[in-house]
């Protein structure tokens, strides 16, 4: 069908109202951040710098170890998706081929418990981490995200695989690849779109993720960019540094915008195309 | 290249009826047979048996000497050609044909020319870098047939692979695989729901229905001599008459048939012009030749005369004794 005009306006308007809706809050920390300090909690408001100003970039990366905190951030993301991705493969896998007894059952359960609000976690998890000497330290918020996101990269990774052709890993089989080969070799390449999207939304979730990062880490070397926002304070108790908040938060979702549209392409691509007649 | 032997094989899917109900044959080496039946006869099932990507109930099968009943796929050293050609998409034409070499631990130089040597064979030459996507059906049907040509396997399986081409293009590449075959002297299985390829392309069929053997023999052997009144009508376009005792009796055109008992003829062997009175009750010219559909004194019977019809809406038709069939009408077996 296709549409009338009156309906293409219409559907301008709404991307646009959503795009500016979406977009609104991100722009204002962004000039925010380019105000020179004295702009920033002017009144009446100011809706745009006088002048631009980068001190209050200069001043999270040199007064603060905001540095650190990226890196921390990074470190922990790349792990968390690393470590999901490669176990939510296999276990989707094993799911959706091996027809494992009982794996409806697993995967409801599965399932069931990723619907636990993640505050219950909170005093469990603390307990557990400073059992395990755990705490203050990267490597547990890794565990702990990875057990958080796996239930959810499964679910993805499994429903994709079903849909791939059975025909192609069998053809694999008979060339002689094993199970595992197969996964390697012929599944996982297959699935790049929806391996990509499982490794975007784990990475964000890690890169944004701070009620955990701020129960099980309170040395400032230790700390992720979430929780290092939440710290910035004034130089007194009544002050609030809007402009480095702000600056802190442009810094911070800048790498997740590059990523994703980096791996766009990659999502959108159907690589399955040509592998059976079409 | 090795003989294949299947033996007693069972196989269900929890239904009420077997897929396969004690299927027994042996393929020579070097043999190409083809599995024909109708979709749903079990014929893919048993290949994919052959090829252990599904497991026999029970029974025992062998590939040349050694049976493989618990072998894994890649090590029984068969290659499959799939209905849909399964490639690989992510990897290049020479990729997909060289993968199962590679695998085994082939030296890089011998998989170089062993797949130069299958890309010659089937004219991919100047599509080896390609992707899947990038080729026609017909090249895609080609770069599946080079995988399993190059392996150089005992055993070659292939399930229906010219169904995914247009008309002209099968009826082609018909003449061409079974050159193909007979030149790599291979061990074939074709598996095919299409009674001319079977017919054209095996030296022996095996005609399959509802999981259990109706018939195997050469081309010319089932059609000639068809076991069952089942294999009769399934051979053979337009297929064979069967008429019932009474019928045949009351057209005096079959001789004498007991109680009991059918009486068959091939359309083609019913004389047209000279015999007894029949009505033409439907004329399908199809070119070459025509199909009647005649009623004589109450028995319907097609009949297959060269060229075009000219003559009208009555004719005389004669059916040489040589040329009837009889079945057991309980059974639907043949009566010697």
């Amino acid at each position: 069908m296709r549409p009338t005009p009156l309906g293409r306006v219409f559907f301008g308007l709404a991307v646009a109202f959503v795009t500016a809706w979406s977009l609104a809050p991100f722009l204002w920390q962004v000039v925010t951040s380019l105000k020179p300090a004295a702009e920033v909690a002017a009144v009446p408001v100011r809706y745009w710098p006088s002048t631009l100003d980068f001190g209050s970039y200069a001043q999270i990366f040199k007064a603060r170890p905001f540095a650190t905190y990226m890196w921390n951030s990074l470190l922990v993301g790349l792990g968390t998706t690393a470590l999901t991705t490669g176990l939510a493969a296999a276990a989707a896998y094993a799911f959706s081929r091996l027809g494992l007894p009982g794996g409806r059952w697993a995967l409801l359960a599965i399932l069931g418990l990723s619907l636990f609000p993640g505050t219950i976690l909170i005093v469990p998890l603390k307990q557990l981490a400073t059992r395990a000497g755990l705490l203050n330290s990267l490597t547990g918020l890794v565990i702990a995200y990875t057990a958080l996101n796996l239930p959810f990269a499964i679910w993805v990774l499994k429903s994709f695989f079903d849909r791939l052709p059975k025909d192609v890993e069998e053809a694999a089989w008979l060339d002689g690849l094993s199970r595992w080969q197969t996964l390697w070799r012929i599944v996982l390449p297959l699935s790049a779109p929806a391996v990509a999207t499982t490794a975007i939304l784990v990475f964000i979730f890690s890169w944004n993720e701070f009620l955990i990062a701020q129960t099980l880490v309170s040395r400032d070397a230790a700390r992720t960019v979430p929780v290092g926002i939440a710290m910035l304070s004034g130089v007194t108790v009544y002050e609030v540094p809007w402009g480095q908040i702000a600056a802190a938060v442009v810094v911070t979702t800048l790498p997740v915008v590059v990523m994703v549209l980096a791996f766009q392409r990659r999502i959108v691509e159907g690589l399955t195309a040509g592998a059976v007649k079409g | 290249m090795a003989e294949v032997r299947v033996e007693e094989i069972r196989k269900s899917f929890g239904g009420n009826r077997p897929v396969l109900d004690g299927v027994s044959f042996t393929v020579a080496d070097g043999e190409f047979v083809s599995l024909l039946g109708p979709s749903g006869c079990g014929k893919t099932t048993l290949l994919r048996v052959i090829a252990g990507l599904e497991h026999a109930d029970s029974g025992r099968l062998s590939i040349g000497a050694r049976e493989v009943s618990r072998v894994e796929p890649k090590d029984r050293d068969v290659a499959f050609v799939f209905q849909n050609y399964a490639l690989y998409p992510h990897l290049s034409v020479a990729e997909n044909v060289a993968m199962g070499l590679t695998l085994r631990g082939t030296p890089a130089a011998e998989v170089a020319r062993r797949t130069a040597d299958a890309a010659k064979r089937l004219g991919l030459e100047g599509l080896l870098e390609r992707r899947p996507a990038a080729l026609s059906g017909g090249q895609r049907q080609r770069v599946a047939l080079a995988r399993a040509l190059v392996r150089e396997p005992q055993v070659f399986l292939l399930d229906e692979p010219l169904s995914n081409l247009d008309a002209v293009l099968r009826e082609r590449t018909r003449g061409e695989l079974k050159l193909l075959f007979k030149k790599a002297k291979g061990t074939v299985v074709y598996v095919t729901h299409d009674q001319v390829e079977a017919m054209t392309m095996s030296d022996r069929v095996v005609l399959m229905n509802e999981g259990k053997l109706q018939q195997v023999g050469a081309p010319e052997e089932i059609y000639r001599r068809p076991a069952s009144v089942y294999v009769a009508t399934f051979l053979g376009a337009p297929p064979m008459n069967v008429i019932p005792a009474a019928q045949a009796r009351a057209c005096g055109l079959f001789g004498a048939v007991p109680d009991g008992t059918l009486a068959g003829v091939r359309p083609e062997e019913v004389k047209v012009g000279s015999g007894r009175p029949a009505s033409v009750v439907l004329v399908e010219p199809v070119g070459s030749h025509t199909v009647l559909t005649l009623d004589a004194d109450g028995a319907a019977l097609r009949a297959v005369v060269p060229g075009s019809w000219a003559g009208g809406s009555t004719c005389k038709v004669e059916v040489p004794p040589a040329s009837v069939h009889r079945f057991d009408a309980a059974t639907g077996l043949r009566l010697p």
